[in-house]
């Protein structure tokens, strides 16, 4: 085959060679102007086409070469008519060559300029040409040449218009010409398939076919001649073409030029036309792609029908549904052995065209559908995919078409087709219709559209015959029932009763759907029918005495059963979650009964189905849901299911779901509705079962982890005391809610808790709530019990302010004392947090938060976060308040940061707030309280240096601290300033400075003190004359303390406790019996009642004397069965200490809790055991 | 700038074929930046629908929905914001703001966008806000009458919020908004 196709390229080389040789010579006798060397030279150039070696396709190129030659051959002939050459010589002439293919094709260059000049009539050169040219037989050289024949001819027809138009009929002259030319080439062309050994005939097969489009062009010719009208094509042309068509018997030549035919006339033609042209269908050979042809046919009518509305009455004229169907059914009639997929693509293509041209012609859809079902009836499932694809496109047109499934659902063979489908096609054209609903929204309104819908896509409803289950992809399945229940949406009616019916065939339906199914295709429905009740609700006492055939009473009915079936499946969870709706919606329709039954079945389900712990906290929750928001029940039924509902919630698995569910049944008793339920002694048993498993919980938590979580079920609990209290629940007190608030902290305190942030944060915000209740309200617009609530907000903040303090009063302020609590219980983060949630409730920040924040983070050490609060408070516009900074500089002298007390102090002067005196004050308090008395002299220089004035207070501590920390020496300087400076010195200084001097024992000083302070003031009480009296007794100058005694009394004092007391222990140390005695007795005359010190000075003094037994001489005049107390001063106890029977009756006060101790026992008691130690004593 | 489309209850195909087209022509891709969801959705298309209009989705989990890896409660910060979400029928009562608040407080978040009742609110509340976006089907409700699709698109911008809802209404689609502005958080100690 190589060296055929090399050889063939050599002989093309050859031929070329040869014509471009031949050429050339011409070439120069034109130029000489030598006609007979021209026409030698050219005929001898044309002798190359002579060649049979080559294939179509190589001679082409000869062909065109030699084309182009002629094309100048032809020019220089017209140029010699110009000259004066008779074109007959001409014509003449080129007779004389030798062999006849050169001579063709000069007669016929020469024909055309003689056509040209006009000599002769067109028709008669063109007759003689075509008639010439029959001498060649030659398949291919034939072709050729009568195509040149052709070419040559093209523009010069005696066409109607045309310059060449001749007498009367010269359109069928020129008709004649091109049909003879044509059916000439053809039968050259169908002869080519004969020529040439039998092996070789796929290869020629081939080679014809490139020549096709040469038999073509004459078609193409024809129809572009003026004068065919519909009339000549109907009569004339059409018939003689398809006679050579059928006749010709060639299946390539047939098919091609049915083709050729369809492309190249007008449609409108062929709408004329069409039995003709279907009538030949029938006639080609069996082997013939006629349905191919057809379908290009209607292609065509279809888009000439659709191109203008106004041609639609043309098709109805002829018929062309009619016969196109009858024309079809006699072609698959007639070609036995065409596959089935050919005959179905035929009635789509079909079908198209009806849709098309005849879209309100329901009944030739149908009829379409009809044939089909008929060529398919009898025949197995389809398992061929092409055809099945065919039959999807089938029965997908129309949805296309009208947009609307219910149409299609008219046409009775619609379903007859898709039963040919196999299962799994029949499932994606289900899909495709569902699809075309949901595109167009359609709704389906009938049930008897439902039924036939239904009907159509049983195969996704139900299990077909045959179709093994496991067969299925499990995400495919899904999502084709899911688009089952996104259909039963689509199904709607207006009028109750027929939705009624639509719900009942949908049920019908898909309770076949089986186990897989159900739970995809249950709930639509239900919900579905739930809406429909929703519609009838309050519409049943309408209709008076009529019998109403759709009540909710019914539909509930078969709610029932529907949802029943899911036990087949089993879903539980799902069922459940159903019947809870229908509880709901036949609560809404005041069907107590029903919604206790489906309030049953729920519960039923949740005791015997539901097993896994997590769906169970779900069902819990929607249990709980449903039932605090039903009030159709009455007492009774609602006890039933609230008790049960609270009886599953504390036995569910893990203790925080218990917490969390039993405290949501606390809303079970109180609805927050104007008459719903409000049984707060239940809440609060509620609330109170929450916090033991809370407690429990974090017991367990505890011995499990080592570390307790759950604070915040503990915190979520107190959210709900605050939901009930500031509802109005009067069973949750103020108090309890403290309580609840100081346990939370206690646990988060506790070491074993793990700190988290997250618990942190929501207790303060929690905390937060409670103050800000008031702000909470005014964004519960729609809240029903606003004005209550309003009215209760103030309650509640006093409430609230009683326990805290009596001096806060507003809200924000309450904040403070929040924070201030939280700092004294260690948790400086929870107060941040509130803070900050306080700053983002857009709570303006008062000073007293600020400031307890600022004490908050002091106290616990956090400085530098205090600092931070500080100077936000320095550089705002709030002045701090003394009692404050009081508090801050304490807080930091505990911690020894006497450099900030020195900062805080500046900055406080240095603003000059008009606080500089009390400020300085404070300071040197401050040093002072902290023994920095170099500080404290500094400060107070300072302050004295600025030009404020010293008050009393500031002095008086500047001596007292002087005292206590300093030496003798500093103290008297002290002292003899603030006598400098006139200020007298108060009963503190006075105190301090005496019990330094007591420290040192430097009594006598003491006195001179006393004295010099002035005896005879008034204002500081007994306190002088008794420390005087001390500083003798000290000494047991009992002389001296017997004068002082005397003028004090004189001085118009009159003694008190503490004198007798100093006096007495005097007497006492010093065995001063009968001193002692008259004293007691002056006491019992100034009624002044004695002290333990008082019986212990009796009794010391006796039993020192081992005189235990006469005490009582002593003891009976005073009374005996007192309870016991110290009203002494303890500066006394600085001088004489405590007595023995003193510090041993206050020990046994302080370890037993022994009540109605009296000093009789008291005594009796000590007695026994100085009589045991004595015993003791005496035995070792 | 940033959009964030809050939706939930759609309940497909329980309770609705599917979204309104007003919606889904509303609702196209790479305009929203994060999809947060209450629950309910309930199938896996739907979720890939969703998905596809922004990768970015957070979704708790509704008691119908078949996927059970969707968390109860979530939270997650854009911007300045912290949100939380939670399908919402774990809080009793249904719909009750004062439990949501509860709710709002546990999770720390400014914005609480809870769902179920499948009626939009917004309110404002103790320093931020709760929302509940409606239904975006419009599904049928046991506890609300009369549903009409909604949903809600949040602006979150520096410390401001403005929550536009978009409500469809006898076949017409109406927005409102809401603004909010959140203080900031005095951090004056740090």
């Amino acid at each position: 085959m190589l060296s055929d196709a090399e050889d063939e390229e050599k002989w093309l080389a050859e031929g070329i060679a040869g014509l471009q040789h031949n050429a050339f010579y011409m070439h120069r006798a034109l130029d000489a102007n030598n006609i007979r060397d021209a026409l030698k030279y050219s005929a001898q150039m044309l002798s190359e086409l002579r060649t049979s070696k080559l294939s179509p396709h190589k001679y082409y190129e000869l062909y065109m070469r030699s084309f182009d030659e002629l094309r100048k051959l032809e020019m220089f002939f017209k140029e010699e008519t110009k000259r004066g050459c008779s074109v007959i010589d001409l014509y003449e002439l080129v007779q004389h060559a030798g062999n006849i293919l050169p001579r063709l094709y000069l007669l016929c260059t020469v024909g055309s300029v003689y056509i040209k000049s006009k000599e002769a009539p067109a028709k008669d050169v063109l007759k003689d040409l075509v008639e010439m040219c029959r001498g060649i037989q030659h398949p291919v050289r034939g072709l050729f040449l009568r195509s040149y024949l052709a070419q040559i001819s093209r523009d010069k027809l005696p066409d109607i218009g045309s310059e060449y138009e001749g007498d009367a009929d010269s359109v069928v002259d020129a008709v004649d010409f091109v049909l003879q030319n044509f059916t000439e080439m053809n039968k050259l062309w169908v002869r080519m398939q004969h020529q040439g050994p039998v092996r070789e005939k796929e290869k020629r097969e081939k080679e014809r076919s490139e020549l096709r489009d040469l038999v073509g062009k004459n078609l193409h010719v024809l129809s572009q001649i003026e004068g065919v009208d519909l009339e000549m094509y109907k009569e004339t042309v059409l018939p003689r073409v398809l006679e050579q068509v059928v006749n010709c018997k060639d299946e390539l030549a047939q098919y091609y030029l049915m083709d050729c035919i369809i492309q190249v006339f007008p449609d409108e033609y062929h709408l004329q036309t069409l039995e003709t042209l279907l009538g030949a269908c029938p006639q080609l050979q069996p082997t013939v792609d006629i349905k191919t042809v057809l379908s290009r046919l209607m292609e065509r009518l279809s888009n000439y029908a659709a191109s203008s509305t106004e041609v639609l009455p043309e098709f109805l004229q002829v018929e062309a549904f009619a016969k196109l169907s009858n024309a079809i059914g006699k072609v698959i009639e007639a070609q036995v052995d065409m596959p089935i997929v050919g005959a179905i693509s035929l009635y789509v293509s079909l079908l198209t065209f009806t849709l098309r041209v005849h879209s309100d012609r329901l009944d030739y859809v149908d009829q379409v559908l009809g044939a089909c079902v008929k060529k398919l009836s009898g025949k197995a499932k389809l398992e061929d995919n092409k055809a099945t694809k065919q039959i999807v496109a089938l029965l997908s047109a129309p949805l296309e078409k009208y947009n609307d499934i219910v149409t299609a659902l008219k046409l009775s063979n619609y379903p007859r087709v898709m039963d040919h489908l196999d299962t799994g096609t029949n499932k994606v054209m289900a899909v495709v219709i569902i699809q075309s609903i949901m595109k167009n929204t359609t709704a389906i309104s009938t049930s008897d559209k439902v039924e036939a819908l239904f009907e159509l896509m049983k195969g996704l409803i139900k299990d077909m015959d045959g179709t093994p289950a496991d067969e299925l992809d499990d995400e495919d399945f899904k999502e084709e029932q899911n688009s089952v229940a996104r259909l039963i949406h689509m199904l709607f009616n207006e009028d109750p009763e027929e939705m009624f019916k639509i719900i009942c065939t949908v049920r019908r339906h898909i309770l076949q759907g089986g186990p897989t199914r159900l739970p995809f295709t249950i709930p639509p429905l239900v919900f579905t029918t739930l809406k429909l009740v929703r519609r009838l609700q309050g519409q049943d006492g309408d209709v008076a005495g009529e019998e109403v055939p759709v009540t909710p009473k019914k539909i509930f009915q078969l709610l029932h059963q529907t949802i029943e079936a899911l036990s087949s499946v089993p879903s539980p969870e799902l069922a459940l979650r159903l019947y809870l709706q229908c509880a709901e919606a036949a609560n809404d329709c005041d069907l107590e009964p029903v919604a206790y039954e489906f309030f049953t079945q729920a519960f039923i389900l949740y005791e015997e189905e539901i097993a896994d712990s997590k769906a169970q906290v779900t069902a819990i929750h929607l249990i709980i849901g449903t039932l605090q928001r039903m009030n159709a029940f009455g007492v009774e039924n609602r006890d039933t299911l609230t008790h049960k509902a609270t009886g599953y919630s504390a036995k569910l698995l893990k203790k925080p779901d218990q917490c969390r569910a039993v405290y949501a049944c606390s809303h079970l008793f109180w609805v927050d509705d104007q008459d719903g339920i409000k049984d707060g002694e239940r809440v609060l048993l509620c609330l109170k079962r929450a916090l033991r498993i809370a407690n429990a919980a974090q017991q367990m938590a505890n011995v499990t982890r080592g570390s307790s979580g759950p604070v915040t079920l503990f915190v979520e609990i107190l959210n709900k005391y605050l939901y009930f209290f500031e509802k109005g629940n009067p069973q949750i007190t103020s108090k309890a809610i403290k309580d609840l608030v100081e346990l939370i902290m206690t646990e988060m305190q506790s070491d074993n808790t793990t700190s988290d942030p997250s618990a942190d944060a929501f207790f303060a915000s929690t905390l937060r709530v409670r103050v800000s209740l008031s702000l909470s309200l005014q964004h519960k617009r729609n809240h029903n019990n606003d004005n209550r609530n309003r009215q209760l907000q103030p309650q509640i903040v006093q409430r609230w302010n009683r326990q805290e303090s009596a001096s806060i009063k507003h809200s924000a302020l309450d904040y403070a004392s929040l924070i201030r609590m939280l700092g004294k219980h260690g948790m400086p983060n929870v107060a941040m947090q509130l803070f900050n949630g306080m700053t983002s409730a857009s709570v303006l920040p008062r000073y007293a938060t600020l400031s307890a924040l600022m004490l908050c983070y002091a106290d616990n050490g956090l400085f530098l976060d205090a600092q931070a609060m500080w100077s936000e408070i320095i550089n705002s516009s709030f002045v701090p308040e003394i009692e404050v900074i009081s508090d801050l500089m304490d807080a930091y002298g505990k911690m020894g940061h006497f450099d900030e007390i020195r900062r805080i102090l500046h900055e406080l002067t240095s603003r000059d707030l008009g606080l500089c005196p009390e400020v300085y004050s404070l300071a040197i308090s401050c040093f002072g309280k902290l023994g920095q008395l170099e500080m404290m002299e500094a400060t107070m220089k300072e302050m004295v240096s600025n030009g404020f004035k010293v008050d009393s207070f500031t002095g008086n501590a500047f001596v007292k601290y002087y005292s206590v920390f300093g030496s003798l020496t500093g103290m008297e300087a002290a002292y003899g300033r603030l006598k400098r400076s006139r200020i007298l010195i108060e009963k503190e200084a006075i105190r301090a400075i005496a019990s330094a001097y007591i420290r040192q024992r430097r009594f006598y000083k003491l006195g001179e003190f006393l004295r010099d302070v002035g005896l005879g003031r008034k204002n500081t009480g007994n306190l002088l004359w008794n420390l005087l009296l001390l500083s003798y007794a000290a000494n047991f100058r009992m002389k001296s303390l017997q004068r002082e005694f005397l003028r004090m009394v004189d001085a118009g004092f009159s003694p008190d406790l503490n004198t007798f007391n100093i006096r007495a222990l005097a007497f006492s140390r010093m065995s001063m019996f009968w001193d002692l005695h008259v004293s007691i007795e002056h006491m019992k005359h100034e009624n002044v009642a004695p002290d333990l010190v008082t019986y212990g000075c009796i009794v010391d003094a006796y039993l020192s004397r081992r005189l235990g037994r006469n005490s009582s001489f002593a003891l009976k005049k005073m009374n005996v069965d007192r309870h016991p107390l110290v009203l002494t001063d303890p500066i006394v106890f600085e001088v004489f200490g405590k007595g023995d029977f003193h510090s041993s009756s206050e020990a046994l006060l302080e370890s037993t809790r022994q009540k109605g101790l009296t000093y009789s026992k008291l005594i009796a008691i000590y007695l026994k055991k100085q009589y045991r130690s004595n015993q003791i004593f005496w035995n070792y | 700038m940033v959009l964030v489309l809050a939706l939930g209850d759609l309940h497909i195909p329980h309770r609705s074929s599917d979204l309104p087209a007003k919606f889904k022509s509303m609702l196209v891709p790479g305009k929203i930046q994060h999809i947060i969801c209450t629950g309910n959705l309930c199938i896996k298309e739907v979720h890939d629908y969703l998905k596809s209009l922004c990768p970015d989705m957070h979704v708790t989990r509704g008691e119908y929905d078949e996927d059970a890896r969707y968390p109860e409660t979530k939270t997650l910060t854009i911007g300045q914001f912290k949100l939380g979400l939670c399908h919402g029928h774990q809080v009793i009562p249904w719909g009750d703001l004062d439990s949501l608040a509860m709710l709002q407080r546990q999770l720390d978040v400014d914005i609480l966008v809870t769902g179920h009742t499948h009626q939009f609110k917004a309110y404002k509340h103790e320093g931020g806000v709760v929302i509940n976006p409606g239904s975006a089907t419009g599904a049928y409700s046991s506890i609300t009458y009369d549903v009409n699709p909604s949903f809600v698109l949040m602006d979150i911008d520096g410390l401001r919020v403005v929550v536009y809802v978009y409500e469809l209404i006898d076949g017409e689609v109406k927005v409102d908004k809401i603004d909010f502005k959140k203080t900031a958080t005095a951090h004056a100690a740090h």
